[in-house]
């Protein structure tokens, strides 16, 4: 029961000092503007724009 | 073929992130005015929208054989000349080198008007529409026009949104080529006035192929092509200069 509590007290602390070490070193991804490129193929990464980006009306 | 791989062996002249991201963007822009024709594409397996991978390490190609290569070279080893060549490499796949010495022969930068970036765009839009480079339209004084999207409005490029200070090339959409059409025809008309207003209005900086009825061939420039550049393209052709492409 000690050990369960000991448990839990050490989690909820491991996980604010996730988050406070997040806020102040987030994390390095590739993003510029309104896209982001991720890794693959060695050297080559893929670009991803979001599905929310406007590629306009096609002229229609 | 899923997409094109982009990638430089310039050191001058690497792929960046932001070329890549406003290219995606541009092609993105190309495949909505021209959805229902791509979706027909064999050579792009019916695919609404194909990927783009690129690699900012000088040297790389991609080996994957489902995709194009795009290519920055020095120079083009056999046509020294030329901005860029389209051929098939062994595996069948499309393979586009641009010439980096040939894009600062004609002014160009890396990002800027008529420059790299919008090269390589060229690239990229042109084989989107037409991979095989055999589609032909007819014109409507009678003979007919390679199906390019691009060299029609050249000197119109433009930035895509977000994507400040990298220029890629406009492009015409489908009604372009409908004798009669007016309004809207060119995909930088989504974000400004549109370079052009009516079907095969040239640009001043655009060209295009003529083959007359009796077959002869000859281009016809906008008065503000530059003479270099007209040079080119009276040398090898538009398809030559920016494609390269056997007719079968």
């Amino acid at each position: 029961m000690k050990a369960a509590i000991l448990g839990g007290v050490l989690g909820a602390m491991a996980s604010l000092f996730a988050c406070s070490y997040l806020d102040s070193h987030p994390p390095q991804v590739c993003i510029t503007a309104d896209a982001q490129t991720d890794a693959g193929d060695g050297g080559f990464r893929s670009v991803t724009l979001p599905a929310g980006w406007d590629a306009g009306s096609g002229g229609r | 073929m899923r997409g094109y791989a982009i990638s430089s062996a310039v050191a001058e002249a690497p792929i960046t992130e932001a070329m890549a991201v406003a290219l995606t963007k541009n092609l993105r822009r190309l495949e909505a005015w021209w959805d229902v024709e791509l979706y027909a594409s064999t050579v792009w397996e019916h695919q609404a929208h194909v990927d783009v991978k690129w690699s900012p390490t000088v040297g790389d190609m991609l080996q994957d054989p489902g995709y194009a290569v795009v290519h920055v070279v020095d120079s083009l080893p056999d046509a020294p000349q030329d901005i860029a060549y389209h051929t098939v490499d062994e595996q069948g796949r499309p393979v586009c080198l641009i010439s980096w010495a040939a894009v600062l022969a004609e002014g160009g930068t890396l990002t800027g008007p008529d420059g790299l970036t919008s090269a390589i765009g060229h690239e990229i839009l042109e084989s989107r529409v037409d991979p095989t480079c055999l589609s032909y339209v007819p014109l409507p004084q009678g003979g007919s026009t390679p199906l390019e999207v691009c060299d029609w409005v050249q000197g119109s490029d433009y930035c895509e949104p977000g994507s400040p200070d990298v220029y890629v090339p406009n492009a015409v959409g489908p009604m372009f080529f409908v004798n009669g059409k007016f309004g809207r025809l060119d995909i930088a008309s989504d974000l400004s006035a549109g370079a052009v207003t009516q079907a095969f209005q040239e640009t001043p900086g655009g060209y295009h192929e003529v083959e007359a009825p009796d077959g002869t061939v000859s281009n016809v420039f906008g008065e503000r092509v530059p003479e270099v550049k007209r040079l080119r393209i009276d040398r090898v052709g538009p398809r030559g200069g920016l494609r390269r492409c056997a007719r079968l």
